[in-house]
């Protein structure tokens, strides 16, 4: 595996048109779903461009946004259409254990948040599992949003899935089975296409090959464990992304599928280099 | 007030570990020179702790590293100690009191130790000072100039710590081998084995004491194919878990956290444990978000309830409306539990006027970060006493969000009985509930007797009266100012008897808790009922006067937690 020659091929982010229309200015706004005391999705814009940390000089959300419950993850794609996933926040009041699994579109143009499409699961979440939906990462080449599901795991069994779905003809198919999956994003490396995954019962990330109709080609590879690493130690990879120096960095959490929601935020960052002669990831920095 | 210790552990069986320590293993344990029996060997925890308490009342309170053989170590020592933004190292913010320190090692700097840019420590020009801070589980990194005789520069690092030095790997190993639960896994012969690794600190062995924020390392004993890995607690000077693992296995390092979860997880959650003690008969497990639950409880042959269990707790800040939270408590992975169960359920005797009046089952349940703000700590205890009375006890421990907190604990209590009938005492008579509905508990309720505010009557058994509690219980309670709900235990319909999800939003301020859902007008005459229990308890930081309130203070140079626990809960007597 050669690094040098990647892309990682979720950057075609197209300027959602509702954010204008709402006088938002794109460079500096941003969604988000994990505001503090505020449940649902929040458009955000600051000061600064391109920086979400500075100042926040106006907020908007609309009211589409707030009646799904609590969201996490977002995608959004070249039109600018965000696809947004539920999650779990100190109780299951406000998402029911039928929506867990459910992907919700945030329309570039009329800028409502509508329900996409709802990926069938044996077992609802519920008091031995809250969560459904967790990572997702929109894949431009193929215009499919790839996405992990954990509906239905308990401590005993791992039946949690990694599916493609996609976004125009509103189909999916199934790429991983039997797999709890947190974080997850393609690269392009020498012209293969590589699924990076993280699990969310252990530290461990995996690669496995896709065709190009995204098919997985031989078996999960385990790349590197997180295990021990950070202030925890026991932190589970949520999101993977590549820098344009060919460097993976890992966004990390605490995770033990219950929910807890300490105050102070337990997350960090991991940021690992691929190394060509030894053939193997190592670690270059950790906040 | 009560300074406690929540981050106690225990022993398990666990797989892990490599396939490399195997030979290392042998090796080791071969060569190694057994230990010197218990009775010869000085008590190097009285040792420690006369150490911690010398450097306390010293000007700088730092345990500084010794070494006869080097005199410049003390004075490099001497250099780093005295600039002066180590201050703040020494003393906490108000009231300056003093933070324990510890320096770990004193070295030359390395190259790759040496900040780019900092060319005055060229040429082993520079002495890099390691200092571990106990109360803040930080290191702290200064490069001091041999030449120029000052602290060039200063690092320091959030939740890491330094390699041990020796002494303290020794320290580790004494606490290892002394302590109870490590003697009682291990067996026999338990002495002649020297822990291996213990030098390792945890980072590196890939352990870590998250729940404490404490500094641990944990040797490891083998015995045939297992090892048996000891978390030491070296802030607590005492050991904070053990667990077995298969040597051999590759697998997750053992930490507090994977200590403490997987007891609960293995032993408890969902696994029903049966109790025969003093006439009372119940079983009990851990839920994934109704707290303990017991079941199937009788007293002397007579069955009293099919289940009790503290199914939310609903915790609401005044000073913004709508601001709170709904916590369910329960097994701490793979749960809807937001504050965790992380240690075993306990027994305890309840001793009053010198006399053992009965007994009581409880478990705690922590939320990570507690008690620092915005954190939680609940406490739940159920007592059973020799006379027949039982009382099911809801306690918070603070700290929540804020000093305007309202804690309504949710308590479902399904009573035994298919003929059951529900009794109120109002305005100086027994008056029957007929159909489901719901009371406030109000300061002007005069109650019958010894505060008998409801009774249960069954078919052919003993009533049971229900006292409503004003403060008059032995926990210091202030009173519950209850809502109380009777509903109708269906056996066709889940309404509450499996794992509820959390029953009712954080906040607000009526009888709409929860329980209201299941009222829908019907008769509970001559029926099985469920009887549910939702407290309101204030919480106070008010000094003298705290209540549902836990605070940090610094006692021999660490934090620890100051409580100040409000319990609530009723009584039920057999008449």
């Amino acid at each position: 595996m050669h690094i040098k020659l990647l892309a990682q091929l979720d950057q075609c982010k197209g300027v959602p048109q509702y954010m204008m229309r709402m006088g938002f200015n794109p460079q500096q706004s941003f969604l988000s779903s994990s505001e503090k005391f505020i449940m649902g999705l929040v458009l955000l814009q600051t000061e600064q461009s391109g920086n979400p940390n500075s100042r926040v000089v106006k907020r908007i959300q609309k009211e589409s946004w707030k009646n799904k419950g609590y969201l996490g993850a977002i995608s959004t794609d070249e039109k600018g259409n965000s696809y947004v996933l539920p999650t779990a926040n100190v109780n299951m009041l406000y998402n029911k254990p039928e929506f867990q699994n459910s992907i919700y579109k945030l329309d570039s143009e009329t800028g409502e948040l509508e329900l996409f499409i709802n990926l069938p699961t044996s077992i609802l979440p519920g008091a031995k599992n809250p969560f459904g939906l967790l990572g997702s990462f929109y894949d431009c080449s193929s215009r499919n949003l790839i996405v992990s599901s954990v509906a239905g795991s308990d401590e005993k069994n791992e039946i949690g899935k990694v599916y493609a779905v996609d976004v125009i003809r509103k189909t999916y198919k199934i790429l991983i089975e039997d797999k709890d999956i947190y974080g997850l994003a393609i690269q392009n490396i020498q012209g293969k296409k590589y699924l990076f995954l993280s699990s969310a019962r252990t530290g461990d990330l995996f690669s496995i090959e896709l065709d190009q109709q995204l098919n997985p080609k031989g078996k999960l590879k385990r790349e590197l464990s997180i295990q021990g690493l950070g202030p925890r130690g026991d932190d589970r990879i949520r999101k993977i992304r590549f820098n344009s120096n060919g460097q993976m960095q890992l966004f990390t959490a605490m995770f033990y599928f219950n929910l807890t929601a300490p105050s102070e935020v337990q997350k960090g960052t991991m940021l690992y280099q691929w190394n060509s002669v030894k053939k193997q990831w190592f670690l270059v920095k950790e906040e | 007030m009560k300074v406690i210790n929540f981050y106690k552990n225990s022993k398990l069986n666990y797989k892990s570990y490599f396939i490399r320590l195997i030979s290392l293993v042998i090796i080791l344990v071969h060569c190694s020179t057994p230990p010197l029996a218990n009775s010869e060997e000085p008590n190097l925890i009285i040792k420690r702790k006369s150490v911690i308490e010398e450097a306390l009342n010293k000007t700088i309170p730092v345990i500084e590293l010794m070494d006869s053989s080097k005199s410049e170590i003390a004075e490099w020592q001497e250099i780093f100690l005295n600039d002066a933004r180590m201050k703040e190292y020494f003393f906490a913010y108000p009231n300056d009191q003093k933070m324990l320190n510890e320096i770990f090692s004193v070295s030359l700097a390395r190259t790759s130790d040496i900040p780019s840019g900092l060319t005055q420590c060229a040429n082993g020009n520079c002495i890099r000072i390691e200092m571990y801070n106990y109360a803040r589980n930080i290191s702290i990194i200064g490069l001091v100039s041999k030449s120029e005789k000052k602290l060039l520069h200063l690092a320091s690092y959030k939740e890491t710590q330094p390699d041990l030095p020796p002494h303290l790997v020794q320290l580790a190993n004494y606490i290892a081998r002394h302590d109870t639960s490590v003697i009682h896994a291990y067996g026999e012969n338990y002495n002649t084995q020297e822990p291996l690794m213990s030098g390792t600190k945890t980072a590196l062995n890939r352990t870590k004491c998250q729940r404490s924020k404490h500094l641990c390392v944990s040797p490891t004993f083998i015995k045939g194919s297992k090892a048996l890995w000891v978390i030491v607690d070296l802030t607590d000077l005492n050991v904070a878990g053990v667990r077995w693992t298969d040597v051999g296995e590759t697998g997750m390092a053992v930490t507090q956290r994977s200590a403490q979860n997987d007891k609960i997880m293995e032993c408890f959650c969902d696994k029903l444990t049966s109790v025969d003690k003093e006439g009372w008969k119940f079983t009990y497990s851990m839920t994934r978000s109704d707290g303990l639950m017991i079941s199937d409880i009788s007293y002397k042959g007579v069955k009293y309830f099919n289940q009790v269990k503290l199914v939310d707790w609903h915790v609401s800040y005044s000073k913004v409306e709508g601001f709170g939270y709904s916590d369910a408590i329960g097994c701490p992975e793979f749960s809807t539990a937001a504050v965790l169960a992380i240690e075993p359920p306990y027994f305890e005797a309840i001793v009053q006027n010198n006399d053992t009046t009965g007994f009581l089952i409880g478990q705690s349940y922590y939320s990570e970060g507690w008690p620092t703000p915005c954190n939680y700590n609940y406490h739940q205890y159920f007592e059973f006493y020799k006379d027949g009375r039982f009382r099911p006890v809801m306690g918070s421990i603070g700290r929540g969000c804020g000093n305007n907190g309202m804690y309504r604990p949710v308590t479902r209590i399904s009573i035994a009985g298919t003929n059951t009938n529900l009794l109120e005492y109002k305005n100086g008579s027994w008056n029957k509930w007929t159909k489901e509905k719901w009371a406030l508990q109000s300061e002007s309720d005069i109650y019958d007797k010894d505060h008998q505010w409801f009774k249960i009557e069954r078919s052919g058994e003993t009533p049971i009266a229900i006292l409503a509690n004003t403060g008059q219980m032995r926990d210091q309670g202030r009173g519950d100012h209850a809502y109380v709900y009777a509903t109708k235990r269906h056996l066709d319909l889940d309404e509450g008897e499996s794992d509820l999800p959390t029953i009712g939003p954080c906040c607000n301020q009526d009888y709409h808790q929860g329980p209201e859902k299941f009222i829908n007008d019907e008769s509970i005459e001559n029926s099985e009922i469920v009887f549910w229990y939702v407290a309101q308890i204030e919480n106070d930081d008010t000094k003298g006067k705290e209540y549902c309130w836990a605070e940090s203070i610094l006692k021999n140079g660490v934090y620890v937690p100051v409580i100040y626990p409000c319990y609530s809960g009723p009584m039920f007597k057999p008449l």
